[in-house]
């Protein structure tokens, strides 16, 4: 296999399409999860309330389930006979088989991974800093920004690793509501597979290659995070689910 | 400043940590709120500092020279609060931990970089930590940590200090310098100070006036010399000092102090008078009728002064003082039987109504 038919296998437009629509949902997939995970670690973190232990097993369901149950989930939600069919086809939205299904099934499945990371760690740094930040006559977001985030930046950044290496690597939710539509709905898993299985070997393995790369370079920002910690620069994150 | 609380009251659930308390507070004096876990104390900290709230419909207020800061937001107080654990923020350096005060405030009222720069190092040297400005909080040592506290909560120029268990997580060497430390720095800058402590020892070492708690009430407020000698319950008495329980006045022969308090909850123990382990003798059996006799138990010798325990009949324990003279002049030995004589006895009784 020489390295031409590699780069034309990369730079082919389904591979470039199934590429841009992959880090698109890695980018949603982020920023999403971020602000939720963020969010929901605040609130169980630092205070009491009804309904707190449904949030904390909704947070864990997509560990839970198997994400092709998940996929099938969204077509039973929004899917042509789904509860909600009728009423998106009427309006003429489209989300099984189009990019807003994707989207949805990937921030889906990826949804523990920061908040999971976050909770236990907010939890033992405790709110003492920021009452300290209050006293001293910091309003709430200037806490927020000087105080809060500085101290969970490194659990946050591990936390967003881990769901961006999910988010580019999920198959199973996101190859249920794709439709696997060549050059519009397929992301780079989806279109290793449809390359594999019609016997495009070369093609299949130059396009796994760059996932593979992806690996690679989470594994390494993975590494550099924990030699960071354990040199004592930054707090300890949590242990990872994966 | 000086400071009014009345009526304050804080229930969590059907606990009530605070019971409609009323207190002053001078303008200038450091002022310790005494008592054992649970009593309220850190709670009416809180309450002061705005990190708390008392009951609404109970209608307490707070004022500060005067005027109810009730409804004021915590950060617009202007109280410098030192945490139990100092809550210093470990991702800043020591510099950057004492100016956050300063750095925060709005444009218009936030000092120029290099007036903030002056004002942190004239505190750090202050706190006796010029040297140490860039460290991070982990490479400091428990009582340096306390300094930096201390310096940042006075960065924002306070109307009065709180302090919460400010020595409680130190070692006893360290506490005792950084407890004469706080009052010679309480002397310079005669701000209006409360710390919390459950160590009788230090509220009465360093305060001019000590509060004693109890169950989310005030037992009693005075001079550290004035509630030591003239406690005003049982539990003051109990709470500031060991203490000898004698059953019946008939034990005594000694001139019996029956002091009023204010309610009968404060008599636990009917009928029963105090003495401190100073204020009693020990006499070999043959030259007394008076007190009660005992066997002696354990000897602590080391130190100024000698601490016996006797054993009485009936399985009570009985503490006595004395000097190293009197201790080899007895010839205390463990098992010798010795009555225990109380030169003065102080009882309780419940006032009339």
């Amino acid at each position: 296999m020489g390295l031409a038919t590699c780069l034309r296998a990369i730079t082919e437009p389904a591979a470039l399409a199934a590429i841009r629509l992959t880090l698109l949902t890695a980018g949603v997939a982020l920023l999403a999860n971020g602000l939720f995970g963020l969010a929901a670690a605040w609130a169980i973190a630092r205070f009491e309330f009804r309904g707190k232990s449904l949030l904390l097993s909704l947070i864990d369901l997509p560990f839970a389930v198997s994400p092709v149950i998940s996929g099938l989930v969204f077509i039973l939600l929004f899917g042509l006979h789904g509860w909600l069919g009728q009423w998106l086809a009427a309006h003429e939205i489209r989300i099984i088989f189009a990019v807003p299904g994707i989207l949805l099934a990937t921030v889906f499945v990826t949804f523990p991974f920061v908040a999971r990371e976050l909770i236990p760690l907010m939890q033992e740094q405790g709110s003492e800093q920021e009452q300290a930040a209050l006293v001293l006559g910091a309003g709430p977001w200037q806490t927020f920004w000087r105080v809060t985030l500085p101290n969970i930046k490194w659990g946050l950044l591990y936390g967003l690793i881990l769901c961006n290496a999910r988010a580019m690597g999920e198959f199973g939710a996101v190859s249920v509501v794709s439709g696997h539509i060549r050059g519009r709905t397929n992301t780079l898993p989806l279109h290793v597979e449809v390359l594999y299985n019609e016997y495009n070997f070369a093609a299949a393995f130059s396009v796994a290659s760059l996932l593979i790369l992806l690996a690679l370079v989470t594994l390494v920002l993975k590494t550099a995070l924990e030699w960071k910690v354990a040199r004592g620069i930054a707090p300890r994150p949590r242990g990872g689910h994966s | 400043m000086s400071i009014r609380l009345t009526g304050i009251t804080r229930s969590f659930g059907s606990f009530k940590a605070l019971d409609a308390v009323n207190l002053t507070v001078e303008e200038g004096e450091l002022l310790a709120l005494l008592g054992p876990s649970g009593s309220g104390k850190t709670t009416l900290l809180r309450i002061i500092a705005g990190l708390d709230a008392c009951d609404p419909d109970r209608g307490g207020t707070i004022e500060v020279n005067g005027q109810d800061v009730s409804a004021m937001r915590v950060g617009e107080r202007k109280v410098g609060f030192v945490f139990q654990h100092y809550a210093l923020f470990r991702h800043m350096s020591v510099f950057e931990n004492v100016a956050f005060g300063l750095r925060v405030l709005p444009r218009k009222d936030r000092p120029p970089r290099n007036e903030i720069a002056r004002r942190v190092r004239e505190l750090l040297r202050l706190v006796q930590l010029d040297k140490l400005e860039q460290h991070r909080p982990d490479q400091l040592s428990g009582g340096q940590r306390q300094r930096v506290a201390l310096a940042r909560a006075l960065a924002i120029q306070p109307r009065v200090l709180l302090l919460d268990e400010p020595f409680g997580a130190l070692d006893a060497r360290i506490r005792q310098e950084l407890r004469r430390w706080l009052r010679r720095l309480h002397d310079e800058l005669h701000m209006t100070s409360i710390f919390v402590t459950h160590d009788q020892e230090e509220a009465l070492e360093v305060a001019d006036r000590v509060v004693i708690m109890n169950e989310g009430r005030i037992e009693q407020v005075g001079a550290p010399a004035d509630v030591y000698h003239h406690p005003a319950t049982p539990f003051v008495y109990t709470f500031l000092g060991d203490v000898n329980l004698f059953h019946e006045r008939s034990e005594a022969g000694a001139a019996l102090v029956a002091l009023p308090t204010p309610d009968s909850r404060s008599t636990p123990y009917p009928g029963a008078a105090f003495a401190r382990p100073h204020q009693v003798d020990l006499l070999p059996p043959d030259q007394t009728d008076l007190g009660v006799e005992g066997i002696v138990r354990r000897i602590h010798a080391a130190g100024p002064m000698v601490k016996v325990h006797l054993m009485t009949a009936d399985g009570g324990d009985v503490l006595a003082v004395l000097t190293q003279e009197r201790f080899a002049q007895l010839g205390v030995a463990p098992g010798m039987r010795l009555r225990a004589v109380p030169r003065e006895l102080r009882a309780f009784t419940a006032a009339a109504g």
